[in-house]
């Protein structure tokens, strides 16, 4: 296992967003997770990756817990995380929001410059390197924000809601995308409301509902869940 | 013919205190920018460093430029000290912008107190060391400081540009004056980032303060709180949070101040700025160059 959360809680005053959750992701696993707004999925994420301090429970990540470390600590060990909202250096331009998290690189400036041409090559956004962050569309910003993650190679990439508003087309892409990284052995966690892409992407899937598992499996197996119907897919 | 030189005598002046006030702003905007701290005790490390330099050739000869040697890493490792002593606790308060106002309005006054117990309230002021104290281009006097105090602050802004725009520290810097949370998701130690983006601020001012003398003649424990206030417009017309807008700033303000005094009583002078200001805060509240390419 690459990753285990075991009992893991988050409250926020009296709200328990995540309720004694316990779950564990394979190495090379793209794991899905689902659940009506409101049922811990983003907070789960956020306390992987150390934004969120849980108040009970732990996260182990290649057998080490993340207790206590620091988002850029977590970020260190090799998760990388994408945001619903892309958090993109927005006055920067394309090619800079790849540059700027390679501060502690022990790489050249010159192999860098490479890595970061090549990865927008790779994800057709090299003809838009000089432009700045905020002149791109909605989903070209989630792919720059995806792949600016590239740039220190994650072993993990947390993925919360990736196809959200974005058009058909760059929703493919980001499928490619998606499935180009896990052959080469990135391991995901999937956040997303968007059923056929996870159903196509996901190996397994996990189910919540206030902060708790109701049901986990593959995509035809959660699909007749009469929990998860009820809960989820039946709203 | 007379107005025509005098206007052009004040575009000059403008410039070359605008470009000096300019570096006051984008040492408070950094620190603002990457931390949103309010250091409202800018203009009284400023004051410091001008009464260093001033011991520094009473006691030693040192002269204002060659004490740049001293003042340079001084104030950034102070800078970078006052950060850890500091800071981390304001930014965990629920409001770390009023929490750290508050704070370091104490600390400028703290400062103004002791430097007055210690050196009393008398202005002090250097004998110009470098010359003649002021140059004839045609029509026009400039003073000798002035210029200087610009020429060293022209490059210290273009360093600056350069290592915001060049180097990898930079860009972190600019990153994180962007989006805080998204530098700690690629790995940036948001701390680290701020301690040296302290230091930089605080570094700036000194080396502005400690060529101050040569601008000014008079250096007294109540002479930073003008700059704080001269720092704080700056920056809002040049785009909060963005360093080199402050420069642009700096020359809108020091052109306003100084064109002002040929149609206005020289008391008056402030008060145009001070318009300007609140023109633009309801105008354009973001500063003439947020939003733009150069924008951080």
């Amino acid at each position: 296992m690459i990753l285990t959360v075991s009992n893991l809680t988050k409250r926020f005053g009296g709200v328990v967003a995540v309720d004694h959750l316990s779950f564990e992701v394979k190495e090379k696993e793209i794991l899905g997770i689902i659940g009506p707004n409101g049922s811990g999925k983003t907070t789960t994420l956020n306390c992987i990756n150390g934004v969120y301090r849980s108040d009970e429970g732990v996260i182990s990540f290649e057998k080490r817990s993340l207790q206590g470390l620091l988002p850029h600590e977590i970020a260190h060990l090799g998760i990388g995380r994408t945001f619903q909202v892309p958090k993109i250096f927005k006055k920067m331009t394309v090619v800079e929001n790849l540059l700027a998290p390679v501060l502690d690189s022990r790489e050249s400036d010159a192999a860098l410059r490479q890595k970061a041409l090549q990865l927008l090559e790779e994800v057709d956004l090299a003809l838009l390197k000089d432009n700045l962050g905020e002149e791109l569309s909605g989903g070209q910003q989630k792919i720059l924000e995806l792949t600016r993650i590239l740039m220190f190679d994650p072993k993990m990439i947390l993925l919360d809601e990736p196809f959200a508003g974005i058009h058909p087309l760059l929703r493919t892409k980001f499928h490619e995308m998606i499935l180009s990284l896990h052959r080469k052995g990135t391991t995901f966690i999937l956040v997303s409301h968007d059923l056929p892409s996870l159903y196509l992407l996901s190996s397994r899937i996990i189910v919540l509902d206030n902060g708790r598992k109701i049901a986990q499996g593959s995509a035809k197996e959660i699909q007749r869940d009469d929990a998860v119907i009820e809960a989820y897919l039946g709203a | 013919m007379m107005m025509g030189n005098l206007l052009f005598q004040a575009i000059l002046s403008g410039i070359l205190l605008g470009m000096i006030y300019g570096l006051i702003g984008a040492g408070l905007n950094i620190i603002y920018g990457v931390m949103r701290v309010v250091n409202f005790a800018h203009g009284e490390f400023l004051m410091i460093a001008a009464y260093m330099v001033y011991w520094f050739s009473v006691l030693y000869r040192i002269d204002p430029l060659s004490s740049l040697l001293v003042i340079i890493p001084l104030f950034f490792l102070a800078g970078m000290v006052i950060y850890h002593l500091v800071v981390p606790r304001l930014l965990k308060s629920e409001d770390p912008e009023m929490a750290s106002f508050l704070t370091f309005y104490g600390i400028s006054l703290v400062i103004t107190a002791l430097v007055l117990i210690a050196w009393g309230a008398d202005p002090r002021g250097l004998r110009f060391p470098y010359g003649t104290p002021s140059l004839r281009m045609g029509p026009f006097y400039l003073s000798t400081g002035r210029v200087i105090h610009f020429v060293f602050s022209s490059i210290t802004a273009l360093a600056l540009a350069l290592f915001l725009y060049r180097t990898h520290l930079g860009k972190a810097i600019r990153a994180i004056i962007q989006n805080r949370d998204a530098v700690k998701i690629v790995g940036i130690d948001p701390n680290k980032i701020s301690s040296v983006a302290f230091g930089i601020g605080l570094m700036l001012v000194g080396m502005t303060g400690a060529l101050i003398p040569l601008t000014f003649p008079g250096i007294t424990p109540g002479m930073g709180a003008s700059y704080t206030l001269i720092a704080f417009v700056v920056i809002v017309l040049g785009g909060l949070g963005n360093p080199m807008g402050s420069v642009i700033g700096g020359l809108i303000f020091g052109l306003t101040e100084n064109i002002s005094t040929l149609f206005l009583p020289l008391a008056l002078s402030p008060v145009i700025s001070f318009l300007i200001l609140i023109l633009i805060i309801m105008v354009r509240p973001q500063g003439f160059l947020a939003g733009t390419s150069t924008g951080t």
